[in-house]
């Protein structure tokens, strides 16, 4: 029983309680980039969710094999190799999307989230267990850009997935498919999810040092973290 | 076995990783490859339909005609479609031309280009292509965008070479606008054009038993040292039998009009180049065309018999346009001295509506011989009577002082033309006697 709830609850964390985007702050830039519209969004997120979920999965099967020096080596070799098993079938089956996102696809490589969940989970954890982190992140990273895209298209462009939701007669504020709205919705959806979660949202039990870029200068490093 | 366990598992454990990788990523390339090219001629197709809507799929076809980028042959038999690229403002212009089976024009497309944003591209503009709909490979009538003069030429030239290219391919005769000498088109009965000796013109030659082919230069919209070069046929009574444009630079479209029937076809039959209306958005070129035919008017003079010029001196033969030397005299406009003693001087009247121009040539003894006035500003029909020969000609042989009869209900407009007259008279005696 407790392995099924165990099994749910590495799902569900991605979603809100460690959302990637929103919580560890993540894969900021493809947010930023694609969250103009709601439909390019989810299709990033889609995209870079079949990357981690794949990456996860092999990187689990095998971290016994890969020698802790050259793990970030092979680590970027796989997600790269991923990545462009994507691009290549989103350029034969999906075009327009393709050409909409354009190079943010490659850019899924070096995405924050895919090379972080490796480091923080797939190479401590099992495989299923990785592969429900994976998707459980995947769909954190997809909601947060969805609702992005909503705020973002609605205000900006007066659309929601292309259908008009405000009326024709009032002009959208179109600063917000922009640098500077983005970053404005982003702050604010963030400040939103600190609320709900009443700031609770990282354990810093779960947010391994090992994981973390500044390890090597922190003084706190091996003992509770941040 | 530390060794082994420090260098050779690493290296070869990311080796493995890569090769496997690899593997993977040609696999998913060959399956997804023949799906991507698919896309992309499909869509290519889709962009050469825009110019040749009648077709369907493309075939790469080859061509040797210098300037043409590649040529697609449509299945379907619809036509061709060919990329030129020629030098334009900012650099080399590529331009997608859709020719139909019949040998004219579906639809032109400006593609790659570096011309300047909101001139030179305006070239692609519907405003400018859709001139081209229809045409045939004369491309007769298309007009430059305005401001926009070598993007324009250099898109022409695309269009002129595509059709280069279609002949080749199609197999058909393409001609780029008229073969026919202007003599040809001014004379087409005569078959025998003697070249004569001239002062003055470029060329003159004697029209069979016509008239006469005389050709001259005159500046129009570009400045020294281009000219324009204006071919004039005189029949032998004096009368313009007809004109055609000559070597030029003028502005492709605008200036070039000059050259079309449209504005050539008012000269037939007139002694002078009085009432000759402009070509709209030409004048420049249009005051040139004037002036060279004025020229071979004046040197025309000379050598018909029944010519009304022939009533003035006979310096009028001797004394082409282009041998005076302009000087500074007060209270004229313009003032040029011949050798022979007279000269040509413009001044200007208080007219009704606004200033009149009178050009009056004053001979050495000091009648007039020769008179044209510029009364545009006047009332039309009224005023600007002033202007026609049969005012002007009442002038010719009048010393200073004497005044022909008033044009009847333009007393006011005659009497500007009797003050420049005047006027003239004083600067022309001026620079004579003190």
């Amino acid at each position: 029983m407790s392995n099924k709830n165990n099994k749910l609850k590495i799902l569900l964390n991605g979603i809100i309680k460690e959302n990637p985007v929103l919580v560890l702050v993540l894969g900021t830039c493809p947010t930023l980039a694609t969250s103009t519209s709601v439909l390019n969004g989810v299709g990033m997120g889609i995209a870079a969710t079949f990357v981690l979920v794949c990456s996860n999965i092999v990187i689990s099967a095998l971290k016994k094999i890969i020698p802790d020096k050259v793990r970030i080596p092979c680590y970027i070799v796989l997600i790269a190799g991923f990545v462009t098993v994507v691009q290549l079938l989103m350029q034969a089956f999906t075009k327009s999307l393709y050409d909409t996102l354009g190079i943010f696809i490659p850019l899924i490589v070096v995405n924050c989230i895919i090379l972080g969940r490796a480091e923080m989970f797939a190479n401590k954890n099992s495989v299923v267990d990785s592969a429900l982190d994976g998707i459980g992140m995947g769909i954190g990273f997809t909601l947060a850009l969805a609702a992005m895209g909503t705020i973002r298209e609605i205000f900006g462009a007066g659309t929601w997935c292309g259908i008009q939701i405000l009326p024709a007669a009032i002009d959208p504020v179109s600063i917000m498919t922009m640098a500077p709205g983005g970053f404005f919705a982003f702050g604010c959806i963030i400040a939103l999810v600190n609320k709900l979660t009443k700031g609770k949202a990282i354990k810093k039990k779960s947010f391994s040092c090992e994981g973390c870029p500044s390890a090597a200068a922190c003084h706190g490093a091996q003992k509770e973290g941040c | 076995m530390k060794f082994v366990k420090e260098f050779v598992v690493p290296a070869a454990v990311l080796t493995g990783i890569c090769v496997v990788i690899s593997g993977a990523l040609v696999l998913t390339y060959n399956t997804t490859e023949p799906i991507i090219e698919a896309a992309k001629a499909a869509e290519a197709d889709a962009a050469r339909i825009e110019v040749l809507a009648d077709a369907d799929k493309f075939e790469k076809v080859e061509t040797t005609v210098e300037g043409v980028v590649d040529a697609y042959k449509a299945v379907n038999g619809a036509g061709y479609v060919i990329t030129a690229e020629a030098k334009g403002y900012g650099g080399p212009m590529q331009v997608m031309v859709g020719i139909k089976s019949d040998g004219t024009i579906d639809s032109v497309k400006l593609m790659s280009n570096s011309e300047t944003a909101g001139l030179g591209t305006k070239t692609g503009e519907p405003a400018y292509t859709d001139q081209y709909k229809g045409k045939d490979s004369t491309l007769d009538g298309v007009e430059a965008v305005s401001g926009a003069t070598i993007s324009s030429t250099a898109f022409k030239t695309n269009v002129q070479n595509a059709f280069k290219a279609y002949g080749e391919l199609a197999g058909v005769e393409v001609s780029t606008g008229d073969t026919t000498t202007p003599e040809q088109a001014i004379f087409p009965n005569v078959e025998n054009f003697e070249e004569i000796t001239l002062d003055g013109a470029v060329k003159a030659m004697k029209a069979g038993d016509e008239g006469y082919l005389i050709v001259t230069e005159a500046q129009g919209y570009m400045g020294a040292p281009t000219k324009m070069q204006v071919y004039t046929g005189i029949g032998l009574d004096g009368k313009i039998v007809g004109v055609a444009l000559g070597e030029n630079s003028e502005t492709a479209g605008l200036g070039t009009q000059t050259g079309e029937a449209a504005y050539t076809d008012q000269y037939k039959g007139k002694d002078s180049t009085d009432g000759i209306t402009a070509v709209s958005g030409a004048t420049q070129s249009s005051d040139g065309f004037k002036k060279a035919v004025d020229q071979a008017l004046q040197l025309a003079a000379g050598l018909v018999s029944s010519a009304p010029a022939e009533e003035t001196s006979s310096e009028a033969s001797e004394a082409p346009a282009a041998s005076g030397t302009e000087v500074t005299l007060e209270g004229t406009e313009k003032a040029i001295a011949y050798e022979d003693g007279s000269m040509e001087i413009t001044t200007t009247g208080k007219g009704y509506m606004g200033d009149v121009i009178v050009t009056v040539t004053i001979g050495a003894d000091g009648k007039i011989t020769a008179m044209s006035v510029n009364a545009d500003v006047e009332t039309k029909g009224v005023g600007t009577k002033t202007s026609e020969a049969a005012y002007t000609d009442t002038w010719v042989g009048k010393g200073a002082g004497e005044t022909p009869d008033a044009v009847s209900g333009a007393t006011v407009s005659s009497n500007a033309v009797n003050e420049a007259v005047q006027k003239a008279f004083t600067a022309f005696n001026a620079s004579k006697g003190a």
